[in-house]
């Protein structure tokens, strides 16, 4: 859409002016590793099923038709979450443009971060227990500002070590502090 | 020199003056017990008549106290080392700390009332990193403070950016700019003007009748309703006064020097080099007078005590905030500035991107003052038509960006812009502009913030970072 180039990026071909809030643009938008949205139905399941389990047994033992009824809107609950969640997953994509980072996230509320490489302080690789069972990690990128820090969650391990490797090297070579 | 003749302690009265409060509390109420004696008020005597054993007693604690004291402050010392500013201090728990030169990011002159009866100034060395990463150097006389700043600022100064990527009026030592032009000094007339302009005032002024109508018709709910509240605020509103007495701010070179207050003077130093983004706010009671408000957010400073290092303008006219900002801001375009003050839509100039009427939905007041410019050095935001707000960002000191957009703003087809800077009282943002405005500026400031770093010798801001880009960026 938007194609600006003002003489840093006109080698490259992709440039940022291509990034669209949504839809495909000229940039090259990867998306996440779909088990992100295994590793967070699982655990949303996880709770749902507990209190599922409570319910129907509740409804055994004392017999009031009401804990039936919990049972049943804690699976429609878990249903239509697993719904928002394939969509959320499915909504976050990143691209590495010439000089920045980009992420997009949300479909309802959408967010669109830019970040310099040359702004990166450090960046953390983070893995809980079933993001490793899984083979994923998250990469979280820090700059001097709390505010604008950018979150890659749910990326298959060895492209979030590759990624914080070049993130590494790009930001040594584009340094620019404060 | 060896380096044990380069720790340097306190002043003497060091102790006195850190237990100052105590000290005066203390001779207050024997010279009241010795008043009370004269003029012969005073009780029966409290020791019964043991004398004796009472005044061995006090005299024992004063003894320890003393002692305590004392060893305290031989144990406390500094110095100026190599790479690091190193303070010992503590006698039982006992504290080393040091502070690289170049973390360094303010050093202060902080003078309580007692300290400056005697002469005495505590140095304040603030780095990166928050409240806990602060050094106070308490107390030495004010010539060696002024010295220890001028130095310190110099060291950091020297380890931060290198000498030869500074401006031509180089040639002269920091040390004898360390006094330089008086760039604002602020009548303190006006300093209690804007106080009365405030909403504050407009509440204690409604109050006081109030108060004295019910003290004559005796209702004490109202009394106790209304009279704590109003104390509060007009205690608030005189403390602020206090603090910002005798506002005045001289240009040293490197660093802009803010002194203010009436009990306490305070000075601290706002390095040029770490201004992060510059705001100008008006609240609707300053309208009539034109008065504005002038914030900084500076890298490594926090919004720490409440405004006190990064307002550099309490309150002050338009032409004087323009005189700041070309400071702050060297090269800085003042016609879209002043533009950005007063004008809706695009402007007389008609450089402003704006909301588009649609945002009224959303912001049914402020809509059309919403809006930026791009300027060659910086970018300019412009909201608020109750509270106006003016922020200048330079595109070398964008964080980061993010373009936000919420179901309701979907519908309308708008976006909200952030420019994200360090911690601080500003935080630049653009709101409700179309989405295809809003990511015009996403796209282009990206850009231009991209050649700004770059073109910004490296140098300047991080001597430890190689120059040199490796030619295929990966």
């Amino acid at each position: 859409m938007l194609r600006q180039t003002w003489g840093m990026t006109a080698d490259t071909g992709a440039d940022i002016g291509d990034v669209g809030l949504f839809g495909e643009g000229g940039a090259r938008w990867q998306p996440v590793s779909p088990r992100l949205a295994t590793a967070r139905c699982i655990v949303l399941w996880g709770c749902l099923l507990f209190v599922a389990t409570v319910a129907v047994v509740l409804a055994v033992t004392v017999d009031r038709w009401w804990w039936w009824a919990a049972a049943a809107g804690a699976l429609a609950l878990g249903v239509w979450a697993t719904w928002l969640v394939r969509r959320q997953v499915a909504a976050i994509t990143w691209a590495e443009l010439p000089e920045d980072l980009v992420i997009r996230t949300g479909r309802l509320f959408r967010r669109l971060v830019s970040i310099p490489y040359g702004r990166l302080q450090y960046v953390d690789l983070q893995s809980g227990p079933l993001q490793r069972r899984l083979g994923l990690a998250s990469l979280e990128m820090h700059t001097a500002s709390p505010e604008s820090s950018g979150v890659i969650p749910g990326l298959p391990v060895r492209v979030a070590e590759d990624l914080r490797e070049r993130l590494t090297v790009r930001g040594e070579s584009q340094r620019a502090g404060l | 020199m060896s380096d044990a003749d380069r720790w340097q302690r306190f002043h003497p009265l060091t102790p006195l003056l850190k237990g100052g409060v105590a000290t005066v509390a203390v001779i207050g109420w024997v010279v009241g017990q010795q008043v009370d004696r004269v003029f012969g008020a005073a009780r029966e005597d409290p020791t019964r008549g043991n004398w004796g054993p009472a005044a061995a007693l006090v005299g024992l604690v004063v003894v320890v106290v003393v002692i305590a004291a004392w060893a305290t402050w031989r144990v406390s010392r500094f110095r100026l080392g190599d790479a690091n500013l190193e303070v010992h201090t503590g006698l039982v728990f006992r504290q080393q700390r040091r502070v690289r030169y170049d973390r360094i990011q303010a050093v202060d002159v902080v003078r309580p009332l007692l300290a400056r009866l005697v002469g005495l100034s505590e140095v304040r060395v603030e780095s990166g990193g928050g409240s806990d990463s602060n050094v106070q150097l308490a107390f030495l006389t004010d010539a060696t403070a002024r010295g220890l700043r001028d130095e310190l600022l110099t060291l950091a100064g020297h380890g931060d950016e290198a000498p030869a990527a500074r401006g031509p009026e180089d040639g002269i030592p920091s040390r004898e700019q360390a006094h330089g032009d008086t760039v604002l000094r602020i009548p303190n007339a006006r300093l209690v003007q804007s106080a009365l302009y405030s909403v504050e005032a407009v509440l204690v002024v409604l109050a006081v009748p109030t108060l004295a109508l019910a003290v004559l018709l005796e209702w004490p709910a109202v009394l106790t309703a209304v009279g704590p509240v109003t104390l509060a605020v007009g205690a608030r509103k005189v403390g602020q006064l206090v603090r910002w007495f005798n506002f005045h701010v001289t240009d040293s070179g490197e660093s802009l020097r803010v002194r203010h207050g009436l009990t306490d003077l305070r000075t601290s130093s706002v390095p040029r080099h770490r201004i992060q983004a510059v705001q100008l706010t008006q609240g609707p009671t300053w309208r009539l007078p034109g008065w504005w408000r002038l914030d900084v957010n500076i890298a490594g400073v926090g919004g720490g005590e409440e405004g006190t290092a990064t307002t550099v303008m309490p309150v002050g006219t338009f032409a004087e905030a323009e005189r700041l900002l070309a400071i702050l801001v060297p090269g800085v375009d003042r016609d879209i500035v002043a533009e950005a003050a007063t004008s809706t839509g695009p402007g007389p100039s008609r450089r402003f991107v704006a909301s588009p009427r649609r945002a009224r939905r959303l912001d049914p007041v402020g809509w059309g003052r919403s809006g930026y410019a791009v300027t060659p050095r910086a970018v300019v935001t412009r909201a608020g038509a109750v509270v106006r707000r003016v922020q200048v960002v330079p595109h070398a000191r964008i964080q980061s960006m993010t373009v936000s957009q919420g179901p309701w703003e979907r519908r309308l087809d708008l976006a909200v812009v952030r420019l994200v800077s360090t911690v601080g009282a500003v935080s630049p943002l653009v709101e409700h502009l179309s989405t295809g405005d809003a990511l015009t500026l996403f796209g282009e400031q990206t850009a231009r913030s991209a050649a700004a770093r770059t073109a910004v010798d490296p140098s300047e801001d991080r001597p430890e970072a190689p120059p040199a880009r490796s030619p295929d960026g990966s």
